[in-house]
C-alpha cells in the first residue's frame, strides 16, 4: 500500500551511526520535495500566487512543515491533530511567529513532545549550539525570556485545542507532562530538527556532531535528562534546490 | 481526585504561596528581584494556571472564600507580575482578569480587564473578553464580539435579562459551537482564553442576578430592570449563597448577614425589605433600613431611591437626632425609609402608629451595640421588638455586620436558627496586615488567606524594611510637659514615612487613621510637607484656593490640599469635608489623615490603612482599638472593583503598659492577627468593664430612655423592668443583666415617686403619665425631661448683665438669657445628663478654649451669628504678642494664624457644631416640647423652639437656617446670616419670612458693593466672589427646588 509512511521510506535513508543524532538522509531531493508540497497543496487548500523569492521565514515555515509532516507519517511521533504549532500549520505566509515550534501529544505513550527546528543552506553546525539563533536559544527560551517564546504559548493552545475538542484526558496528559522548570517536566521529550544541506565532506559531519554534543551538554546542565533529549536532522544533497522545488511545485 | 483539588496540589507543588510572598514583596518594593526570579515565578504561576484552565465548568470550585482560595491567589500574583519589563507582561494582566472571573471574582477581574484594555490587545477576541469583563453592567453584545461570537453574546445578554434557566442552556450550546468553530480562527493565546471563557460563562449562570432572584421567588420583573439597570447582572458569590440558602427573602425570620466588608451586605438588605414588604404588602407595608451614619444614609437613599421608585415604592430618608425631623411618612403605600437608629427612634417615639406597620427592619454595622450610648439605641430597638412592640415576630429583623465572628449569643438573642446566619468568609479582595516594629522592620500577615504549604495565620508571609526616623522602645521618660508634644511630634513623623512609601509603591489613596483630631492634622501637615507641590490646577489644588476665599480659617489643610494630602475631622466645616471626600473618591488625594469618622463611614477608595495609633479613647480611657472596630476599618482598604488587594498597616507605638516590643508584638497578634473567637459584648457590659462614673452615668440616661420607650410600647406585664431587662443583649450577661435590672428598678421608683412631674405610675402593670408621654417623645432620659420641666417651670428670664455688654456690642451678640439661665442650672453637674460628656469636662478642666465663664458669651455668639474665628478669637486668654498677630492675620499683615489659635478655631468649631449644635439643641427641642405639651409655656417654647434650630446652625435668622439646612451648607453661616440681615435691613423687613427671588434680586443688584465687603472690624472675614457665586448656585437650587414642589 502506497502509504505517506511507504513513500517517505523510499526516500528517506536512516542513519544513527553517531548514536546521537538520529539522521534521514534524502536520497532523492526531488521526489522529497514534491511528497512536501503535495502535502502542503492540501493543507492549504488551494494553489497560492507564485513567491518572486524565498524568504527567510518562509524556508523556517516550509521546514517545520515539513519537520510536522514526517514527524507524524515517518516518525510516528503523534497525530498531527494532537499537535500544536508556531508555523507549521499556516506555512505558507512571510511571518514566523514565536513559540514552540511544534508541541504534540502522542496518544499511545502519552508522552509531550517538544520540538524545535532549524533549517540552513549550510552544514548547520551553528545553527544547532551557538548561544543565539540556534536550537539551543530555542531551548533556552523554553522557560525564559519573552512570555510568547516560552513554552506556555504552545502548551496553553495545545491544552485549549484538546479541550475545545472534547478531549480532556489527553489535555490532562499534556499538562501533567509539563513543569515550571526542566526537572519538573518529566513526561516530556525534547526533539531538536536540523533540516540542512548534507555536505559531501566527513568533516561537515563531524561538526554537526560535535554541535549536537555541545547542545546534549548543555541541555543535560539545565535540568533535562539523558532520556528526555532527541536529536534528528533531516539532511538534503541540495537544500537550496528542495526548497524551491517545494514552492515552485505549490505554485506552479 | 477532583480537578480543583488537583489544583489546590499543584499549587503546592509549584509553590504558589512561595511565589506570591515573593510577588508580594517585590511590588511593595522591600526587595529588588532579578529578571531571572520574576521568570521564574511566572512560569510556576502559568504551570499552575494550566489546572485551572482544565478545571470543567461543571465542576468549578466553589467561590466561598476558601476553596477558591487558590484561584483567586493565582490570579493576582499573575496581575501583580505586570510590570516594566524587556519583554510584554500585559498577557499576564489578561490571564489575572480571566482567572478572577473563572473563580467567580468579577469585582477583581474587572480591575485587571481594565487595565489590560489599556494595553494594545493582540486580537478582538481578547479585547471582546476584556471590555466585558471591565465593566460592571457585562454587556457582552455591546462590546464588539469577534466573528463567530456574535450570537452568543446576544444570547448570553438575553439570559442575564431574563435569568431564564433555558437561555442559559441556549447560551451555553452557543459558546460551544462558536469555541469549536472559531478555534482556528483566533489569535493563538486567544485559544487558551476560550477555556477561561467557558468557565467564566459558568459563573454567569451561578452568580446571575435575574435568576437567583427568580429561584427564590421574588419575581417582580420591574424590580428586576431597576436592578440590573443600575448595577452588575451578577451577584457576589456570598450575595448568591445568602439569598439562596438563608431565609434572607422567603420567610419572615430573623437573619444574622455576617459578610466582610465591601460584600453588598447593604443590597442584601434592600433584598430583604422589598421582598418583606411585597409579601405582606396587604398589611405592613413599612420597611426600615437602619445604618449609623448619616453620610451612609444618604449613599444608601440615592442608591435605592430610583430603584424602588420604579416598582412604587417609597423612599424616605431621616438621619437627624431627636424631634428634629418630622416631615411626614404615610404607610399607605409600600415605603422603604432609610434612617439613623436616633432619627428612626424619634420617628417611632412620635408615631408609635408605625409599628404596626412594620414588615421588616435592617440593622446594619450591628456590631455597633458595642458603641457606648449608640449601642444602647440599637440594643433599645431589637429588644422593643422581641418584645412585640410590632406585634409578635414582628418586624423580620435583618443584623448586618462585616465583624461579628462570634455569633452564638447574637443567635440566642435574636431567637433566630443557626441555618439563618449568612458567614460566608468570600470578599474580592485580598487583605494583608502589617506591623511595623521599633527598628524600622515590618513584618507582613495574611490573616483572611492561607495557601496551600503556609504555616498558619500567624506566621509572617513577608517582611521588609521602612527607614523610620525615630525608634522607640518604650515611652521616653518625660518631665516636662514639651516633651510630650516633641514625642507625639516623633511618633507621627514615624508614621508619616510608612504613608509616604506606601503612596510612593503604589500611588493610590492612602487613609492614615488617628486617634485624635490634632492628630489628623499633625500627620496631614507632616505628609505634605515631605511630599512635592501639586501642579496650580490640580483638583486639590483647586480645592485649596476655594477653602482660602470661602473659609480662610482652615490654613493648614490649604497647605496640605497644595501637596495632594489632606486631614479630615469634625473641626472642618462640613462642606469642606464633603469636597475631600469627593477628592479622595476621584483619587486626588495622596494622603488623607482623618479619624475613624471617616473610615467607618462611606465607602472609600483606599489602597492601603494606616494606624497611627493602635489606643483610642473608649469608654472613657484610651484603650488598644477593640478588634471589631479595628476588622470594620482595616477591611475599608481594597475597595471592591478598585483594587484586587487592601494592605492595613500598624505602626507601631509604645504604651505604659507594654514596655518592650515582643510584648505589645503579642498583644497585635492576640487583637488583630489572629484574635480567639471575640464574642459581641454589650455597651453595658463595656460600660461596667471602664469602671469610669461619666461612662456609666451616660449609659444609665440612656437605658433608662430606652426603658420608657419600652414601657409606652411593651405594657402589660408585672415585671416591665426585668422584661426590658431580658429583651436586650446585655440581659444574656450576668453583670450586665443585674445592673440594668437593678438600676431600672431603681429609675421606675423615682420616676413613680415624682411629686411634680411623674413620669411613670404603678397601676399593674407599669405605665406612662401623660407627662411620661411627651418625655418619651424628646428621646431625653426622663431624669433630664424632669429637670428640664423643673426649669420651665421657674424660669425668669435674666437680666442682661453690664458686665461683657461692651463687647457683645463689638461683636453684635444678642443677649440670649434662656441659654444664661440653663448653663447656670448645669454649669456645675446636673441631672440633664445629655449635657453631661468629655466636652462639658474639658470646659471644667483647663486649657480648653470654652470655660465655665465664657460659655454664655461664646453659645451667644455662635446664636448671632458670628464667624467662627472671631468666636475663638473671643476665647483668646495668651500672651498679648500673639493677640497681636493673630490681629494682624485678621487684617490680612500676616499670612497664617499662629498654630495655637488655628488649633483653637478648631476646638471652638467642634465645640460650636457638636456640644452646641447637637446636645445643647436636642435638649432646648425637648424642652420646647414640654413647655408647649406640658406646662403650656407657650412663649418660651416657642423660644426654646427657635434656639434649638439656631444653635443647631449658629445662626441668628430662621430664614438664614433655612438655607443651610438644604443642600451641603455651601455658603458659610456666618456671612449668610450677614447677608440676610443686611437685605433685612435694607427692606425694612420685620419678619423672618424669606422670598427667595426678591433676595436673589437683591444680591444681584448690590453685587459690586458686597464683593470684598468686610463685614466685621477685620479685613480677612469679608464676603468674597466666590461666596456670592455659591450664594447664586444656592438659591437657584433652592427657587427651583420650590417651583417643582409647587
Amino acid at each position: 500500500v502506497d502509504t505517506p509512511y511507504s513513500q517517505y521510506k523510499q526516500i528517506l535513508l536512516p542513519d544513527t551511526e553517531d548514536g546521537l543524532v538520529h539522521r534521514e538522509v534524502s536520497r532523492d531531493d526531488n521526489a522529497f520535495a514534491d511528497l512536501v508540497a503535495s502535502s502542503l497543496l492540501s493543507l492549504i487548500g488551494r494553489r497560492p500566487a507564485p513567491v518572486s523569492g524565498i524568504s527567510q521565514r518562509l524556508q523556517g515555515n516550509l521546514c517545520e512543515f515539513c519537520v510536522w509532516e514526517i514527524g507524524e507519517h515517518y516518525w510516528g511521533l503523534y497525530t498531527r491533530n494532537c499537535t500544536a504549532t508556531a508555523n507549521a500549520k499556516s506555512p505558507w505566509r512571510d511571518l514566523s511567529k514565536s513559540g514552540v515550534d511544534i508541541l504534540a501529544v502522542d496518544e499511545q505513550s502519552d508522552t509531550v513532545f517538544l520540538i524545535e527546528i532549524k533549517s540552513t543552506c549550510e552544514g548547520g553546525s551553528s545553527a544547532v549550539a551557538d548561544d543565539e539563533d540556534s536550537l539551543k536559544a530555542d531551548f533556552r527560551h523554553l522557560f525564559e525570556g519573552s512570555l510568547e517564546e516560552r513554552i506556555w504559548g504552545s502548551v496553553d493552545e495545545l491544552v485549549a485545542h484538546l479541550v475545545i475538542q472534547g478531549d480532556r484526558s489527553l489535555a490532562d496528559t499534556v499538562i501533567g507532562a509539563v513543569g515550571s522548570k526542566p526537572e519538573d517536566c518529566t513526561g516530556t521529550t525534547l526533539v531538536a530538527v536540523l533540516v540542512c544541506r548534507s555536505g559531501k565532506t566527513q568533516r561537515s559531519h563531524n561538526a554537526r556532531k560535535q554541535a549536537f554534543q555541545r547542545l546534549h551538554k548543555w541541555l543535560l546542565a539545565q535540568g533535562w535528562k539523558k532520556a528526555q533529549c532527541e536529536y534528528r536532522s533531516v539532511e538534503l544533497s541540495d537544500f537550496r534546490a528542495w526548497l524551491s522545488r517545494i514552492v515552485e511545485k505549490v505554485t506552479e | 481526585m477532583t480537578t480543583s483539588e488537583k489544583l489546590w496540589l499543584n499549587a503546592q507543588r509549584f509553590g504558589l504561596a512561595s511565589v506570591d510572598r515573593r510577588i508580594g514583596t517585590w511590588i511593595r518594593e522591600y526587595a529588588a528581584p532579578r529578571i531571572s526570579d520574576w521568570t521564574e515565578a511566572e512560569n510556576a504561576l502559568m504551570r499552575i494556571l494550566l489546572d485551572l484552565a482544565l478545571i470543567p465548568p461543571d465542576e468549578l470550585m466553589d467561590p466561598d472564600g476558601r476553596c477558591d482560595t487558590v484561584a483567586n491567589a493565582l490570579a493576582r500574583a499573575l496581575g501583580n507580575c505586570d510590570r516594566e519589563a524587556p519583554y510584554s507582561t500585559d498577557y499576564l494582566t489578561t490571564l489575572a482578569a480571566l482567572a478572577f472571573a473563572a473563580a467567580g471574582n468579577f469585582p477583581s477581574a474587572s480591575v485587571f480587564a481594565r487595565r489590560a484594555c489599556q494595553n494594545p490587545s493582540p486580537g478582538q477576541a481578547e479585547r471582546w473578553m476584556l471590555r466585558t469583563l471591565a465593566s460592571p453592567h457585562l454587556s457582552l453584545f455591546n462590546e464588539e464580539p469577534p466573528y463567530g461570537f456574535v450570537s452568543y453574546a446576544a444570547s448570553t445578554d438575553r439570559a442575564l435579562e431574563s435569568g431564564s434557566p433555558e437561555d442559559f442552556a441556549v447560551a451555553r450550546t452557543e459558546l460551544e459551537s462558536a469555541c469549536y468553530r472559531s478555534f482556528d480562527a483566533l489569535e493563538r493565546r486567544e485559544r487558551y482564553l476560550l477555556l477561561f471563557w467557558q468557565q467564566i460563562h459558568r459563573r454567569f449562570e451561578q452568580l446571575s442576578v435575574a435568576r437567583t432572584l427568580h429561584e427564590i421567588g421574588l419575581s417582580n420583573q420591574a424590580y428586576l430592570s431597576a436592578l440590573l439597570e443600575d448595577m452588575s447582572p451578577l451577584f457576589y458569590p456570598s450575595q448568591v449563597r445568602t439569598l439562596r440558602e438563608q431565609s434572607l427573602a422567603q420567610e419572615d425570620q430573623p437573619v444574622l448577614i455576617t459578610l466582610p466588608p465591601s460584600t453588598g451586605k447593604s443590597l442584601l438588605g434592600e433584598i430583604a425589605l422589598v421582598s418583606s414588604v411585597v409579601r405582606n404588602r396587604d398589611s405592613r407595608r413599612l420597611g426600615v433600613y437602619l445604618a449609623p451614619y448619616r453620610a451612609l444614609t444618604d449613599q444608601l437613599q440615592s442608591r435605592m431611591r430610583t430603584r424602588l421608585v420604579k416598582i412604587g415604592f417609597r423612599c424616605h430618608i431621616r438621619r437627624g437626632g431627636y424631634l428634629m425631623d418630622r416631615g411626614p411618612i404615610d404607610v399607605g403605600q409600600p415605603t422603604i425609609l432609610v434612617a439613623t437608629p436616633e432619627a428612626f427612634d424619634a420617628l417611632l417615639r412620635q408615631r408609635p402608629d408605625l409599628y404596626e406597620s412594620l414588615a421588616a427592619c435592617v440593622f446594619d454595622e450591628f456590631h455597633l451595640i458595642e458603641q457606648q450610648e449608640r449601642g444602647l439605641r440599637y440594643e433599645g430597638l431589637v429588644g422593643r421588638f422581641l418584645s412585640g412592640a410590632a406585634g409578635a415576630g414582628w418586624p423580620k429583623v435583618i443584623a448586618s455586620s462585616a465583624v461579628i465572628q462570634d455569633t452564638e449569643r447574637v443567635v440566642q438573642w435574636l431567637r433566630m436558627e443557626e441555618d439563618n446566619i449568612a458567614k460566608l468568609p468570600w470578599r474580592p479582595a485580598a487583605h494583608r496586615l502589617a506591623i511595623t516594629d521599633p527598628e524600622g522592620g515590618i513584618q507582613y500577615y495574611s490573616p483572611e488567606e492561607q495557601l496551600p504549604g503556609t504555616d498558619g495565620v500567624r506566621a509572617t508571609i513577608w517582611s521588609g524594611q521602612i527607614d523610620l526616623p525615630n525608634r522607640f522602645l518604650r515611652i521616653p521618660d518625660m518631665p516636662y510637659a514639651p516633651m510630650w508634644d516633641i514625642y507625639r511630634r516623633q511618633l507621627a513623623e514615624n508614621v508619616v514615612r510608612v504613608a509616604i512609601s506606601q503612596w510612593e509603591k503604589f500611588q493610590q489613596p492612602i487613609l492614615v487613621l488617628c486617634s485624635s483630631r490634632t492628630q489628623t492634622k499633625m500627620v496631614a501637615h507632616m505628609a505634605a510637607m515631605n511630599l512635592p507641590k501639586t501642579e496650580e490646577d490640580a483638583a486639590a489644588a483647586q480645592l485649596a484656593h476655594q477653602i482660602r476665599s470661602r473659609f480662610p480659617y482652615v490654613h493648614t489643610l490649604q497647605d496640605c490640599l497644595t501637596h495632594g494630602t489632606a486631614y479630615h475631622n469634625a473641626s472642618l466645616p462640613d462642606w469642606v469635608r464633603s469636597q475631600i471626600e469627593m477628592l479622595i473618591e476621584k483619587k486626588r488625594i495622596k494622603i488623607i489623615a482623618a479619624t475613624t469618622t471617616l473610615a467607618e463611614g462611606i465607602d472609600l477608595p483606599f489602597r492601603v490603612v494606616v494606624f497611627a495609633d493602635w489606643r483610642f479613647w473608649h469608654f472613657g480611657k484610651p484603650q488598644p482599638v477593640p478588634t471589631l472596630l479595628f476588622r470594620n476599618i482595616a477591611g475599608r482598604c481594597g475597595r471592591a472593583w478598585e483594587f484586587a488587594e487592601g494592605d492595613t498597616i500598624i505602626v507601631d507605638s509604645p504604651d505604659e503598659q507594654h514596655t518592650s516590643y515582643p510584648s505589645r508584638q503579642e498583644e497585635y497578634r492576640e487583637l488583630y492577627v489572629d484574635p480567639p473567637p471575640y464574642p459581641l459584648r454589650s455597651s453595658v457590659e463595656r460600660a461596667l468593664a471602664s469602671n469610669n462614673d461619666q461612662v456609666l452615668a451616660s449609659t444609665r440616661a440612656v437605658l433608662e430612655s430606652q426603658f420608657t420607650a419600652h414601657v409606652a410600647v411593651c405594657n402589660g406585664s408585672e415585671h416591665a423592668e426585668r422584661d426590658f431587662t431580658r429583651s436586650l443583649y446585655a440581659g444574656l450577661k450576668d453583670n450586665a443583666a443585674e445592673y440594668t435590672q437593678t438600676e431600672m428598678v431603681h429609675f421606675a421608683d423615682d420616676m413613680v415617686a415624682e411629686p411634680s412631674f411623674p413620669v411613670m405610675k404603678r397601676e399593674s402593670p407599669l405605665t406612662l403619665t401623660d407627662f411620661g408621654q411627651i418625655v418619651l417623645r424628646t428621646g431625653l432620659s426622663p431624669r433630664s425631661g424632669i429637670d428640664l420641666a423643673y426649669f420651665i417651670k421657674d424660669y425668669a428670664a435674666p437680666q442682661e448683665p453690664s458686665e461683657g455688654s461692651q463687647l457683645r456690642h463689638d461683636y453684635q451678640i444678642a443677649w440670649e438669657p434662656v441659654i444664661y439661665a440653663l448653663w447656670d442650672r448645669v454649669r456645675q453637674t446636673s441631672n440633664i445628663q445629655e449635657l453631661e460628656n468629655r466636652t462639658k469636662e474639658q470646659i471644667q478642666g483647663s486649657g480648653y478654649p470654652v470655660t465655665s465663664d465664657n460659655f454664655p458669651l461664646i453659645a451667644m455668639a455662635w446664636l448671632s451669628g458670628v464667624p467662627t474665628e472671631l468666636i475663638a478669637f473671643l476665647t483668646f486668654r495668651r500672651t498679648s504678642d500673639e493677640r497681636n498677630r493673630i490681629v494682624d492675620w485678621l487684617n490680612e499683615s500676616e499670612p497664617a494664624p499662629t498654630e495655637r489659635f488655628e488649633e483653637d478655631i478648631e476646638q471652638v468649631a467642634v465645640f460650636c457644631n457638636q456640644y452646641l449644635g447637637e446636645q445643647w439643641s436636642w435638649v432646648l427641642r425637648g424642652a420646647a416640647l414640654i413647655a408647649e405639651e406640658h406646662l403650656e409655656a407657650l412663649g418660651l417654647a416657642f423660644e426654646l423652639e427657635a434656639l434649638a434650630e439656631r444653635l443647631r446652625y449658629g445662626a441668628k435668622h430662621l430664614a438664614t437656617i433655612r438655607l443651610l439646612g438644604s443642600r451641603d451648607r455651601l455658603v458659610d453661616r456666618a456671612k449668610l446670616d450677614w447677608l440676610f440681615e443686611s437685605y433685612q435691613r435694607f427692606r425694612f423687613l420685620q419678619d423672618e419670612e424669606l422670598d427667595l427671588s426678591q433676595f436673589l434680586d437683591w444680591i444681584r443688584g448690590n453685587e459690586s458693593w458686597l464683593k470684598n465687603h468686610k463685614f466685621t472690624q477685620f479685613n480677612r472675614i469679608r464676603i468674597t466672589k466666590e461666596d456670592i457665586d455659591d450664594l447664586y448656585v444656592l438659591l437657584q437650587h433652592e427657587i427651583n427646588r420650590e417651583q417643582e414642589a409647587q
